[in-house]
């Protein structure tokens, strides 16, 4: 396949045999005409530790901060033979890049610039991006709030729960859809001071929902379900427009948008 | 002899009855289609569903009950075969097997499906797939953070298993009923350690319900 892409301007292709049949290959981008949205992308599924609330993901990161991607990428990919297949298949890609840090919401760091990991590479044969992450991959200019967690063993960052560790800084569209949410929020939670919590399940026709303070109210009754219901069809036509890529996942049903709304009142995400 | 009056009534409770079954099938759960398009393809079937677990994937918390556990989805569908749990030893053929390694990740991930094309590159997951293989996370970090690391890393297999039998993560629906957590249904395909809410520890009516969809009761 003939490359359309100038990805690799000054690439350094490393090719290092180690035993067992593996292969590793590391290879220095030059990112400044490569444009990773234009690749196929391929992605895996998996299970991971993700987190879907503030308090949960707060405590898993070292670091808060923000951070814009200085264009400076490095990517490993890792084979291992497969007797199936006859060949060395590809079973992991890790690129690394490097953010300068705009502002430290939370922790604290002496340096400039942060060495930050997601699971993704390009492939050569067949030509695209393969991605072991719901994250998008970080391209030149982007700015995002970081949750950061250290990873000792490999001397880098990784983002809390990937793609739960990841979000955009709050421009007016996302500040009004907040201010929406929110609202909503607080009628919900109004109404649901009124009813009993930690009722034991139906078998059928439940809704459950679990409040910000851990309560969780299961109901029966119709009329209540159809209620706290349309809280969350409220809040999900209030995150209206906003596309996945705003919050650098493949998938909008990723989007947690209370989460993040309770992620930029918590922190001052102005620069 | 059966009188025109007990005909009546054996018809009247008939009909009620049907009317009971018919009202619980509108009130039965509604399901997200939350499954992958394709099928297998080349040597690989979906009745064939039999994993080999290689000496990589076993560590003192990855034990063979762990493995054992994928046993959860057997009878659900029945085009779905039986689900066969082998223990690699010596000697043990690998063809025939949906093969499980381990890995050590250190960037949260617990285990990943990963299904291949016939030249062996990574399929998209709505592609047909020739063969699948999954890879469990043997740090001994990964699972320390669940409230029960064994059990976590139970449904973390089931999970992965439920992939290889074409089941995606749950998508939100505020529309949806039965066992939904602020519009998240309960389900062994959520991701993350188990909890009393949306991740279950094992499959679950919405997994069985999109497992039956996809490839038949």
């Amino acid at each position: 396949m003939k490359k359309t892409l100038t990805t690799i301007l000054s690439a350094l292709l490393l090719v290092t045999a180690t035993g067992c049949g593996d292969k590793e290959t590391e290879v220095t981008n030059n990112n400044s005409t490569d444009k990773t949205s234009q690749l196929e992308i391929v992605k895996v599924e998996g299970d991971r530790v993700v987190y879907y609330d503030f308090d949960s993901l707060d405590a898993s990161a070292d670091l808060v901060v923000i951070g814009s991607y200085k264009n400076d990428s490095t990517q490993n990919l890792e084979y291992e033979y497969s007797s199936e297949f006859g060949k060395d298949v590809l079973v992991n890609a890790v690129s690394t890049n490097e953010i300068e840090v705009s502002k430290v919401l939370k922790g604290t760091t002496d340096e400039d610039s942060l060495k930050i990991s997601q699971r993704y590479g390009i492939v050569d044969e067949p030509y695209q991006l393969v991605t072991f992450s719901e994250m998008t991959a970080m391209e030149k200019g982007d700015e995002w709030i970081f949750f950061l967690y250290y990873d000792d063993s490999n001397d880098t960052y990784w983002c809390s729960g990937d793609y739960t560790g990841r979000y955009p800084l709050p421009d007016d569209s996302l500040t009004a859809v907040c201010n929406e949410v929110n609202q909503i929020r607080e009628e919900r939670e109004n109404w649901l001071s009124g009813k009993q919590t930690d009722v034991t399940a139906n078998a059928n026709n439940d809704y459950v929902y679990t409040s910000v303070d851990g309560s969780e109210y299961s109901f029966t009754a119709q009329a209540d379900i159809d209620k706290v219901k349309s809280f969350d069809e409220r809040i999900s036509s209030a995150v209206g427009e906003v596309d996945a890529s705003d919050f650098g996942v493949y998938d909008k049903n990723l989007i947690n948008i209370e989460l993040y709304c309770d992620i930029i009142n918590q922190y001052d995400c102005t620069l | 002899m059966v009188t025109k009056r007990e005909i009546k009534r054996i018809i009247a409770l008939l009909l009620s009855a049907t009317v009971v079954f018919s009202s619980q099938l509108l009130t039965a759960h509604a399901h997200n289609s939350d499954y992958f398009s394709g099928t297998y393809t080349a040597s690989q079937s979906i009745k064939d569903m039999n994993f080999r677990i290689e000496s990589s994937a076993i560590t003192s918390l990855l034990t063979s009950q762990v493995y054992y556990s994928a046993y959860a989805w057997d009878n659900v569908s029945s085009n779905v075969g039986t689900i066969g749990i082998a223990i690699a030893a010596p000697g043990m053929p690998s063809s025939g097997f949906i093969i499980v390694t381990g890995k050590s990740y250190t960037d949260g991930t617990l285990g990943e499906t990963i299904p291949r094309k016939a030249d062996g590159s990574i399929a998209n997951v709505d592609d047909n797939w020739a063969g699948v293989s999954i890879r469990m996370n043997t740090n001994s970090n990964a699972f320390s953070g669940a409230s029960n690391p064994t059990t976590a890393a139970k449904k973390t297999f089931i999970h992965e298993v439920g992939h290889t039998l074409k089941l995606s993560h749950p998508k939100k629906n505020s529309s949806l009923s039965g066992h939904i957590y602020n519009g998240l249904p309960r389900a062994v395909m959520n991701q993350g350690y188990p909890n009393s809410q949306a991740v279950a520890s094992t499959v679950v009516t919405h997994d069985k319900t999109n497992l039956r969809t996809k490839w038949g009761t």
